[in-house]
Parts: C-alpha cells; structure tokens; sequence
C-alpha cells in the first residue's frame, strides 16, 4: 500500500504545475480581481438589478464553484491524456520498470491521483476563493450601500452548507465521469497526445459505421451517441443546483443531497467503474509489453 | 576448508541466479536471439559483449521481464515477464539509456525509491553519494552525464539485490567517470551473495573485474566461458617471419597484420607448440572479441 502511494505522490510531484502552482496563481487572480473591484468601486454586477435582499456571497460562490469544476475538468482531460504517457515521453520507463511495482499499479495509481489529489486541491482552491469571497462580502456594503449589511455567521452558515454541497456534487460527477477519463488515459498509453482527437473520433467512427447499417433508424441517428450523450449529462436536471443555491432560503442541505444522490442512475455509475478499471488493465497489459513510444 | 574454499563450495551448491534454455525472440520475420542456452551461477561478474544489434539488450530484457519470448528462462526461479514486479524485489538494473526521472529532484528520487522498494536504503544512496558532486537538491533534469551515472549507480547499490544487470551504463561517459564508476562497483558493492552482468563496448575497462564472459553475434552466443579457462584456451602469438607459415597450418581463428608484424589467435592449443613460432601471449578481451567476432559460427561454440 505505502509503494501505491508514493506513485500517487510522484504522479504530484510530476504534475505539481497542474495540481498546486495552476490553482495558487488562480487564487492569486481572483483575490487581485476582488481587491481591484472593491477599491475602483466598479461593482456593477454585484448590485445589477435588485440589490436589496440578494445574496451577494452566495451567488458569487455559486459562480466561483461552477469556474473551478470547468478548470479541475478540462485539467483532468489533459493530465490523462498526458500522464499515461509520460513515462515513454521522457524515458524514465525503464527506470519504473526496474521498480518492483506492476504496470496496473502504476496506471491506477495515475487514474487515483487524477481522481483525488487534483479534485481535493481544487477543493481546496474553492474554499480559500469562498473564503475571499465571503470577506468582500462583508466589506462591501460599506462601500455600496444599496447591499444590506452582511452578517458574518450568516455568510460562514452559507459558505460551509454550499461547500457540502459542492464537495457532494463533486464526489459523484468525478465517479460518473471516471470512464470517460479512464477512455483517454488508456488510449494515452497507446497513442500519447493523439487520445485526444482519438477519445472524440473513435465513438464518432462506430456512430458512422451504425449509421450505414442501421440506416438512422436509431432514435437520434445513433445508439452510440445516444448513449454517450446521455451518458455525458449529469442527469442533476431533477436537483435545480442553481435554484436551491441562490433562492434566498435556507439550504436544505439533507434534502438537496438526497436528491443528489437518488438522481444518480448507480448501475450506469457502476457500470462506468467496471469500464474504468477494464480499460486500464488493458492498457497496463499493452505498456507490459512494449518499451518504446510512437507518440 | 578455508573460507574461499566454504565460499566457492557454497557458490556451486547454490541453484543458478539465470537459467536459459532454447531462448528465442522475433519481431516480426526477423529472429533476434536464436535459441540461447546458458546459466549465470550466483556471486559471478559476468560481461556480456557483442556488436550493436548482436542481441544483447534482447537478452538482458528477456532477463529482466521487460520483453516476452519464446524459449525458457527462470531468473531467481521466476518466469521473469510472467513475474517481474516480484523479480525486481532482488533484481536492480541501470539501461543503456538516461531513464531517473527528470523531473524529480535527488532528494525526492531517493524518497519515491524509499517508497516503492522495500530493499532500497535511502541512507546508503546518501553515504554513497556523499563524495560526489550530485547534490540532494539539485533536480534530476539538470544533471551532467556523469552526475546521472554517479546517481543512479548510488541508487542501485543502495538496494539489496541478488543481481544486478548494467546495460551499457557508462555510455557517453568520460574516461574518469568510467574508471570510477568500475572502481566504485568493483570496492563498494561486490559481495560473494552478489551477481552482476555488465554489457559495454569497452571490454578492456571491464576485464579485470570480470570472472565470465559471453560474447554474442548476430543472436548467438559464440563463447560462453569463465575468465581463468579463457585465459587457458585463447593463445595469442606475434609469429617470427620464420614461423609464419608454421604457425598458420595449426590453424589460428583469426590473423592480422599489425605494424608489420603476423598477429594470430588460436583456440584450444597447447602453448608449447606456438612458443618456437614467435612470441606467446594471453589475448586481451577486446583482441579476442575481434578476432571471434569475424570467425564463422561452428557447433560447439558458446561452450
């Protein structure tokens, strides 16, 4: 156990650039953004339409949460597509080879780290910019007026029970989309960087080629992107994030994870972890057996 | 019994660390290895030599789990591409190319090793690299040649290993980074428990340290012998314009004329009748790679 985790812990130091430098200078720019903001006074969207009443922290949260899942995830593309590879890339296979850890250990080890470091530290990253965002929060009905006073516990009451939420979503998209990442990760191993037109253009080429023999009588033109797409979509439409964050009212934290969790389809869920772990094993059989990279 | 005496009846008591039988490898319609047979018993120096594309690194990565092939060979007992993850608990190896990490920094190298090999000393490394110019914080990307080798030999030699294979592991380096490096090998690391198979072109930096020597050509072993018997069977003679045509019907393998003078090398010959001829010698290693190297096969060789 303790070798599986220092594979985790190299796969950190190898992407330390995307795991901690990437979310620090991203901390770095919302603080300066907020700063500059508050002291030009130019806060125009803060007190766009009724001001009174609204919730500045939460929305502001809401949307700092929603730009950190878009990093963390186009983040997560690119470091499996890379990082299944990056032992070839830069010639040190053979050296991890000499190691006594087998090739499944080491591309588990990549697809853990991808799943729970870089998500725990954008986590992380989200709270320290909740925590910016609550403060600018409370300083800036002093600078305008037309914001109700802030109330300190109010905004700690409403930055932990949003976190919870977001640490909760957080959770079961990275489970429900593992596949997909696994998919470019195993196909790194094989083609490098090419996975990633390949990740899009494989499905597309069996799409094709059911389309010709089916003739589109799928529902959609294709049961393979029909899948995918349903597939691709979180299936939260039910949850309403947006509407139970930003109502006004207090957050039913236990009802809104409730309906998180009873939204998701578990046997597709599982049924992707079955597939995440199958391609890897593939792919680990492949890297088995050959030494050298074509990417 | 002394205690050379135990040691070497203990030597050849014990199983063999590599067995190999029928040892073949293809790619594609090209044979690379041809049937290899052949044993490395524990506590040898073994050097395994041969031109470029002889089929060395095929046999050292079949040794070592990282190719699969027809044939049989067990290393430790352990079908090694079957086995390699456990194999490696006792084996280390350096390949022919630059492989640490180069992102990682000295100090983090040794810990992620720490982590992941349980035979592995960090305070060894650390002993071992005291004298050299590879600082703990300097990051691998950076490092000179020299430093590398320095390092990854500090790497290797701090694990407990059975055997440990060095493909080519001073390429590229220069001359007093190579004698160091053997130095440090030969003074440091050599136990009677220890086997050790270095390939390299330069054969005559190695010799002395060797106590085996397997020459390979095009996928073949063409002599598979200990050191001391070499020394008996290989007979080199510098022939006097007298003797030339005498010496030349005892049918030497291999005839050269080198600043005027007739060089042969015969195999399997008493010295007594060359010593007339000319004068007589013991071959060096790399006099006799050239002259086995341009020999044609026969049956019976690698014996």
């Amino acid at each position: 156990m303790m070798a599986f985790f220092t594979l985790v812990r190299r796969e950190y130091l190898q992407y330390r650039p995307v795991f901690l430098y990437a979310p620090l200078i991203l901390i770095a720019i919302v603080t300066a953004l907020t700063v500059a903001a508050l002291v030009s006074g130019h806060t125009r969207f803060a007190v766009g339409g009724n001001p009174v009443g609204y919730r500045v922290f939460d929305s502001a949260y809401f949307v700092l949460g929603g730009l950190w899942w878009a990093y963390l995830f186009i983040a997560l593309f690119f470091y499996f597509a890379d990082s299944f590879n990056s032992d070839w890339r830069d010639n040190s296979m053979l050296f991890w080879k000499s190691m006594p850890v087998s090739d499944y250990a080491v591309l588990m080890s990549k697809l853990v780290a991808g799943m729970t470091v870089l998500p725990a530290m954008v986590f992380i990253a989200l709270l320290v910019t909740g925590i910016i965002a609550g403060l600018a929060s409370l300083v800036a009905p002093h600078i305008l007026p037309l914001l109700g006073p802030a109330n300190v516990g109010a905004i700690a009451v409403s930055w932990m029970q949003i976190s919870l939420v977001a640490l909760l979503y957080l959770v079961l998209a990275l489970l429900w989309y593992a596949p997909f990442f696994a998919w470019v990760g195993a196909l790194s191993t094989a083609f490098g960087r090419w996975s990633i037109p390949l990740a899009l253009l494989i499905p597309v080429v069996f799409s094709a080629f059911e389309g010709a023999v089916d003739l589109g009588a799928a529902p959609g033109g294709s049961y393979i992107l029909g899948f995918l797409r349903q597939r691709l979509s979180f299936n939260f439409d039910t949850v309403d994030l947006e509407i139970a964050v930003l109502s006004g009212g207090p957050i039913d934290i236990t009802g809104l994870a409730g309906r998180l969790i009873s939204a998701v389809n578990w046997p597709s869920l599982i049924a992707g972890l079955l597939f995440a772990a199958a391609v890897i094993y593939l792919a680990s059989r492949y890297r088995r057996r050959v030494l050298k990279s074509f990417a | 019994m002394t205690n050379s005496t135990v040691a070497a009846s203990a030597q050849a008591a014990a199983p063999p660390i590599v067995v190999a039988r029928g040892l073949s490898k293809r790619y594609g319609s090209r044979e690379i290895l041809h049937g290899l047979d052949f044993e490395i018993p524990a506590g040898r120096v073994y050097g395994l030599v041969g031109h470029n594309g002889a089929g060395k690194t095929t046999t050292l990565n079949a040794m070592l789990g990282l190719t699969s092939c027809e044939g049989s060979i067990r290393v430790l007992g352990l079908d090694p591409f079957a086995h390699r993850a456990r194999l490696m608990h006792d084996v280390a190896f350096i390949s022919d190319v630059a492989s640490l990490p180069r992102f990682l920094s000295v100090r983090d190298l040794l810990q992620v090793v720490a982590g992941i090999h349980p035979h592995f000393s960090p305070a060894r490394a650390k002993e071992l690299l005291a004298d050299s110019d590879v600082k703990p914080g300097a990051k691998i990307g950076n490092l000179s040649k020299g430093m590398l080798a320095q390092l990854h030999l500090a790497v290797v030699m701090a694990i407990e290993a059975r055997l440990l294979v060095l493909d080519e592991p001073t390429l590229g380096l220069d001359i007093t980074f190579r004698k160091r490096f053997y130095r440090r090998l030969a003074e440091d690391y050599m136990t009677a428990e220890r086997t050790l198979l270095i390939t390299t072109h330069q054969v005559d930096e190695i010799e002395s340290l060797l106590t085996d020597i397997m020459f390979m050509r095009d996928g073949r072993l063409i002599l598979d012998a200990p050191m001391a018997e070499v020394g008996r069977r290989f007979v080199q003679l510098v022939a006097s314009p007298s003797g030339s045509e005498a010496a030349r019907a005892l049918q030497p393998v291999f005839e050269e004329t080198r600043f005027g003078q007739t060089v042969m090398i015969f195999d399997d010959i008493e010295r007594a009748a060359l010593e007339p001829l000319g004068a007589v010698s013991t071959p060096s290693l790399s006099d006799l790679f050239v002259a086995l190297m341009q020999r044609a096969p026969a049956a019976g060789d690698a014996r």
